[in-house]
């Protein structure tokens, strides 16, 4: 296929980008996809899914370090380590996409954080490790047929395989 | 009899820090940069133990060195500012300023990611009570990029993977550990290939996962792929004994005799011997002689030897000449030997 923008290189760049609903896809060499890279969010951006949010509340400067979600969407890292209090509910489905699911840190903490802990952070651990593999494979059970219900069959399809692979590591 | 040391090479481990209060890298001013170098060096660097080095102070070709020591990242030597304090022993590097605070990082040879974890740690809990670290109790270590927080922790293993990559067996296991949430990786890091068949192997994920399970979980990991390559490496030998062995040795040739060494001409050879080394065919080489060789041999190592800038024509030459001499002083030690 040929680069849809300059029209003499092959494409070898296949972005999606899907704004309010309407998905637009573009075949694109390295080099023409690297001129348009500003106009394409970051990885992470793509995976913290603001689309359906208002411009609006995007770009309300909420944080005092002055960092936006819009700001975030587009470089993939926040502000300051207070944008994760001041943001916490936006943010907190795309950091579940980026752990595999996971919110709830278990392991070293600061001494000053220690007290704050639950009572017994070696039980609590125990409990968490041998939960894990199969929490995992629920929640990638669920998060496949929600894909499959929303036809993002790319996603499905990862979602399959990564399914199999951990039923695969436990036979 | 193939050794661990033979397949894994490296073990790194990082932690990314960040303090309470202060933006991170990307939005922080040239003041607030400063201060937070000063506050780090202060904090862990009471008896000069660490060597500061700063970025806006450091030359180019001194830059390239230390990447290519894996002691700094591209990244922070790129950004032309923040810092890197680094062990007299060039075990442990303190990258302040890169994309958090602190990247507290540590590199041990083979399979070792305990003892690299056990060297971050202690400095992390030295700098803990010193620095006011931004840590949340659902989330972890609070990072700039969501994709590090809870542990912080980054563990990769670099491992020599060449009967399997070239019985074409490496990509589909790669791609399904890749699925099991490691990342795999050329030499370079991201992004790069893989020359002489060198794969980098590290965890994703990092919260809600205890860090001693990061490193044992990757271990295990790293421990299967490393009994695989191990397992077909003879019969891969048995079955194409003649093509390997005039590979290799026209690999040695090429050292032996080349005038002009690309980076990556060069580094395949020597993987090539590093193979060859392994399967016991030129039993005067040793692994710890190839793996020296192979960061010796890099642009920046090469610069540093000449005391001064080279184009890539002047480095080919370099190089070329560099493991020649080397290579001599093998075979002297072997003809001597042959006399007594």
């Amino acid at each position: 296929m040929i680069c849809e923008s300059c029209k003499k290189n092959q494409a070898s760049v296949h972005t999606i980008n899907v704004v309010n609903g309407v998905k637009q896809e573009h075949y694109l060499c390295e080099e023409c996809a690297r001129r348009v890279q500003g106009a394409i969010p970051s990885l992470m951006g793509l995976l913290a899914g603001f689309y359906s949010m208002p411009q609006q509340e995007m770009e309300t400067e909420s944080c005092s370090c002055g960092y936006t979600l819009a700001h975030f969407q587009k470089t993939g890292l926040l502000g300051c380590p207070e944008c994760y209090e001041t943001y916490r509910e936006q943010l907190l489905p795309s950091i579940k996409r980026v752990q595999g699911g996971r919110l709830k840190h278990v392991g070293r903490a600061p001494d000053f954080a220690q007290d704050q802990a639950t009572q017994a952070p070696d039980e609590a651990a125990k409990n968490v490790q041998q939960a894990e593999p199969v929490d995992e494979r629920v929640h990638l059970k669920q998060e496949l047929e929600l894909a499959i219900k929303e036809e993002r069959y790319e996603r499905a399809a990862e979602l399959r395989d990564r399914l199999k692979a951990l039923e695969g590591a436990d036979a | 009899m193939i050794k661990n040391e033979d397949i894994a090479l490296r073990s790194r481990v990082r932690l990314a820090r960040n303090l309470k209060g202060l933006p991170f890298p990307h939005m922080m001013d040239e003041k607030q940069m400063k201060t937070l170098i000063a506050d780090v060096n202060a904090a862990i660097n009471g008896n000069g133990d660490f060597l500061l080095l700063e970025m806006d102070k450091l030359p180019a070709r001194e830059k390239r060195l230390l990447i290519e020591r894996h002691l700094i990242s591209p990244e922070l030597a790129k950004a032309g500012r923040g810092a890197a304090l680094i062990n007299k022993e060039e075990t442990l590097s303190i990258m302040i300023g890169e994309e958090d605070h602190l990247r507290i990082q540590s590199m041990q040879d083979g399979l070792n990611l305990q003892d690299a974890d056990t060297l971050c740690s202690a400095v992390d809990r030295l700098l803990e009570r010193k620095l006011a670290y931004a840590f949340d109790k659902e989330l972890g270590y609070l990072t700039a990029c969501p994709t590090n927080l809870g542990s912080g922790m980054r563990a990769s293993v670099m491992m020599h993977l060449p009967a399997l990559s070239m019985m074409g067996g490496a990509e589909p296991l790669l791609s399904m550990i890749g699925k099991l949430g490691y990342a795999v990786r050329g030499y370079y890091g991201e992004g790069s290939k893989a020359p002489g068949h060198i794969y980098q192997i590290s965890n994703q994920m990092t919260l809600g996962i205890l860090e001693e399970d990061i490193l044992s979980n990757l271990s295990g990991t790293v421990l299967r792929i490393l009994e695989r390559e191990a397992g077909v490496r003879e019969p891969f030998y048995e079955q194409n004994k003649l093509e390997l062995e005039d590979r290799l040795y026209r690999s040695l040739g090429l050292l032996g005799y080349a005038r002009k060494l690309t980076v990556t001409e060069a580094m395949e050879a020597v993987c090539d011997i590093k193979l060859a080394c392994g399967l016991g065919l030129m039993p005067e080489f040793t692994q710890g002689f190839l793996n020296k060789l192979l960061v010796d041999i890099q642009p920046g190592a090469l610069e540093q030897r000449a005391g001064e800038e080279m184009n890539a024509a002047q480095q080919e030459m370099a190089r070329a000449q560099y493991i020649r001499e080397q290579l001599k002083t093998i075979n002297n030690e072997v003809n001597k030997d042959e006399r007594i």
